[in-house]
Parts: C-alpha cells; structure tokens; sequence
C-alpha cells in the first residue's frame, strides 16, 4: 500500500497511465480519453484497474473505469475512493475505541 | 517434382544465433545466451503494442513477418479460410504459468494481469500470429519434448495433403526457463517459421522456393528390444526416403538428450548407414527446426535432421534444398559453409 495514498499525485498517475498504455507520459494529456484518444481496448482497461487498485491500494469497480476515462477523470476518482477508505477506517478506529470503553 | 508437392517459399527465423537463416552458426559450441539482448521487439514488431505478449509469442511474430516477407505475395493470393498454421513449442509459456502461479498463491488471482492472462494457454501463441496474418483455415500446436517443432512440419504436411488448407505456415518458438527449473541452464530462445504451398501455386506468382522438407515421427520406447527399436526406425527412414529408397542416404543431425532412447536412435541410424552427428539438445524443440531452416536457406545437398526425447518421441525430417538461380545470389556457398 502506499503510506500516503489518500494523496494522488497527478504526474506519477499519468506515468502510470502512460507505462500501462504503452505510451509515453506527454501524450496522456489530462483530458485525453482514455479509448477514444488513445486506443486503449477492454483489456487494457483492466489491466488499468488492477495496476490502479494496486499502486492505490482501493478498490475499483467496472462502472468506476467506464466514468474514469481520462487522466483527470481517474484522478478524481482515486482520490475520492482514497478519501472514502481513511474515512472508513477512522470509523472502524472510532468503533474499535467505543467498543474497548463500553467492555471496560 | 509434382504440382501439388508442398514446397518452402519463405524462410524466418529470430534466434541468439543471429536472424540469418543461412549464417546460423549452430555447430560453433555452446548456445549464445538466450536472456542475452538479441532480441529488439521495437526493431522487429514496432513500439507499441506488445508489453503484455510473452517473448516466445513476439519471437514467433517476428519469425512469421520476416517469413512471409521472404515468401513475397503469398497472402494475397490465398483466402483466410484456405490457411493453416502447425507451431511446436515446448516452453512457450513455462515462465508466464510460473509467474502466475507465483500471483495466485501470493497476492491472490485477483492481482493476475488481465492483459497477459489469455496467454496461459498454450495455443494462444499460434492464435496471436494467426490474428495477425489472417490464418483462419486451422491451427494447430504441437508440444511433444524436443520434437514438437518437427512434429508440427509433419502434421502441417498431413493436413495440406489432405486438402485442408492451400498455405501452410509451420514453425516453433521457444523461451527461457524461469531459473529454478530443471533444464534452465540450457534453455532455448527464438522462434523460426517456413511458409510452404504447393509448387504449382508458387510458379504461378512466379516465386523462387528453397526446396521441400518432409518429417516422420515414431516412438521409439526406451526399454524396447534392439531389433525391434531397429526395424521401427528403419521403417521410419523408409517412410521417409520413399519413392527414391536408401541410396545416397544424407547425413544427419541428431538432437538429442543424453539418453537411452537418443543413444538408441544414433546407434540404429548409423546401422543403417546413416552417417549421423550427434547434437546435445537445448530444453525445448527449436534447435531441431533451426537446423531444418538452415539447410534450406543455405542450400546443398540433402540433409536429415532428427530429434528424440527421453520419453521416446522420435522425429525424422529429410530436407531437400533446391538451388534455382535467384536463391543462390542470396545464400552463401554451402560447400564453403560445410563443416
């Protein structure tokens, strides 16, 4: 998992954008479309949510990959599902807590 | 020669010995390393489009463009339905199950790359050159220990004469063994394809043709009885040398493990006069193709070319080089390349 993942940095997202397409960074402009622009086909779209779910340590689903189809559009994504994970899991940290107070 | 004698029009080949098939020096000691970098996919293939394509698969595209390109305009000329494709491999795709079996019980199957995952089978790597060239008539792979790549020639060979397809493309292609397998240290690398049709289709477009080359295959059992181990293999080469019969027998290069079924082979082959040189075996089937390849492409007199396995899978193949003018220009003089 990477130790500051509710931080997406936009460059290293757009390397490994270009490096999972086979292109390189520059031509991954913010906005280019993902299969229109830049010729990506179903496959390569999963094989951009298994890297994706990897390096970002969240979980993405078909749906999520159809919207996120450009680099500023998965952007935003993974920064809302890393988001959605910290809160999760300072809920669970609060639940946890409430838990130990109540048995002790 | 009769009209509808299969015959090989083109001729390719991406190995560490270089990718002239007529200079392979594959008698000059050890195997160059095949994780050495001989291979330039950007070079061979272009750069974009083959991250998630197993090398033996890019080996073999490769192989099939610079063999087709060699044959000229024979793809146009034949409909999709009318090609066929017979590839012998042996480990092909050993390192991509490793690798993932590596994934499955690591990170989990969910952590497996969807890009290259289709791999995993082995005849996807046949299926990849056929979507490419259009070969849509059959395809076939072939995976017997050391014998496949011939085994593929024969089986190719078979489904022309029985009117399956009009253009045959037969090859092998091979990979490194991930480092803690058995034969490892020996592996194989590269890929070799020959287009083949019939000699009336190649007068008709007016191409050239390297000659023709016909396989048997046979098992020989390693605790067989010597007479019977001989009259198999003699009714092998019989098969083999038919209508013409033993005289002026070739010589011939036998691949092979070190082995009761290899040693069997060389000792029944010599009995019958063959005068036969032995060739310790990579891991794999290509090094029995690339020595069919390269006696076509460099012309000279006949040759066999034999391959056995441990197991007892036996492979002949009689290779007839034909020397029209137009080839002799390209390929070096075989009497000077002779050893």
């Amino acid at each position: 998992m990477n130790p500051d993942s509710s931080v997406i940095d936009l460059e290293k997202l757009r390397v490994t954008i270009a490096e999972t397409l086979e292109l390189e960074p520059a031509e991954v402009t913010d906005d280019a479309h993902f299969v229109r622009d830049l010729g990506a086909d179903s496959l390569l779209a999963l094989e951009m949510q298994v890297v994706l779910e990897e390096q970002y340590d969240v979980r993405l689903t078909e749906d999520d990959l159809r919207a996120a189809s450009t680099l500023l559009a998965a952007h935003a994504l993974l920064v809302a599902k890393a988001a959605a994970r910290t809160a999760d899991a300072e809920a669970r940290a609060g639940q946890r807590i409430d838990t130990s107070a109540t048995n002790g | 020669m009769s009209a509808d004698t299969l015959v090989v029009t083109g001729v390719g080949a991406v190995t560490p010995w270089g990718h002239d098939p007529s200079r392979l020096g594959l008698d000059g000691g050890p195997p160059p390393d095949p994780h050495g970098p001989w291979f330039d996919v950007a070079a061979e293939l272009g750069p974009r489009g083959y991250k998630y394509v197993p090398a033996s698969c890019r080996h073999l595209l490769a192989a099939t463009r610079r063999a087709l390109t060699d044959a000229g305009d024979v793809l146009g000329r034949v409909p999709e339905a009318r090609r066929g494709m017979a590839v012998g491999t042996n480990n092909g795709i050993t390192t991509l199950i490793d690798t993932m079996d590596e994934t499955v019980s690591g990170p989990g199957a969910a952590r497996l790359s969807p890009a290259t995952a289709p791999y995993f089978s082995i005849n996807t790597l046949a299926g990849r050159v056929a979507m490419d060239h259009g070969i849509k008539g059959w395809n076939l792979t072939l995976t017997s220990p050391r014998t496949a790549s011939l085994d593929a020639l024969g089986a190719g060979a078979r489904a022309f004469a029985a009117g399956r397809c009009d253009l045959l493309l037969a090859g092998t292609t091979e990979a490194p063994l991930p480092g803690r397998t058995k034969g490892h240290a020996v592996s194989e690398a590269g890929a070799a394809v020959l287009v083949l049709e019939p000699a009336a289709g190649a007068a008709a477009r007016g191409a050239d043709h390297y000659g023709t080359c016909r396989t048997v295959s046979f098992h020989l059992p390693a605790g067989a009885p010597y007479d019977a181990a001989r009259r198999t293999s003699g009714d092998a080469l019989d098969r083999l040398l038919a209508p013409g019969g033993r005289g002026g027998l070739p010589a011939a290069r036998l691949i092979s493990d070190a082995s009761p079924v290899g040693a069997a082979l060389a000792a029944h082959l010599r009995g019958l006069g063959v005068r036969t040189h032995a060739v310790p075996a990579g891991a794999g089937t290509l090094l029995p193709f690339l020595y069919v390849v390269h006696a076509l492409a460099r012309q000279g007199p006949p040759r066999l070319v034999a391959a056995a396995s441990p197991e007892g899978g036996c492979a002949l193949t009689l290779v007839r080089p034909y020397r029209p003018a137009a080839m002799t220009a390209r390929t070096p003089d075989p009497e000077k390349e002779e050893r």
